[in-house]
């Protein structure tokens, strides 16, 4: 079985509630 | 370490799969987030009573190859989750 490339683990704020 | 064993989401923050992937919302600021697949595993790992030790470990474990720079990776992403006060104090 392929194992996914590893990336790091990340948190992207991408937006807000306006 | 900042977050320790049953480490749970602020109250204002809800987390939910989406089609895109796992998505953190602040119901308090409206301010959302989106993770990647080793984040939602690191955040998972953490919600369910792991340790940052377990999530480097799990990690290493998935990706030998990344092995060394693992435990930096997952401190940086645990300081990101305190700053954007994702996890409860």
């Amino acid at each position: 079985h392929k194992v996914a490339a590893y990336e790091p683990p990340s948190l992207m704020e991408v937006g807000g509630f306006a | 370490m900042p977050v320790t064993p049953g480490a749970s989401l602020s109250p204002h923050v809800t987390m939910t799969e989406t089609e895109h992937g796992t998505v953190l919302l602040d119901e308090r600021t409206g301010r959302y987030w989106a993770l990647n697949a080793t984040g939602t595993t690191v955040i998972r790992l953490l919600l369910d009573g792991g340790t940052v030790d377990d999530a480097v470990r799990e990690l290493r474990e998935r990706h030998p190859d990344a092995a060394e720079r693992v435990t930096a990776d997952v401190a940086a992403f645990v300081a990101t989750l305190r700053d954007a006060e994702v996890m409860a104090p």
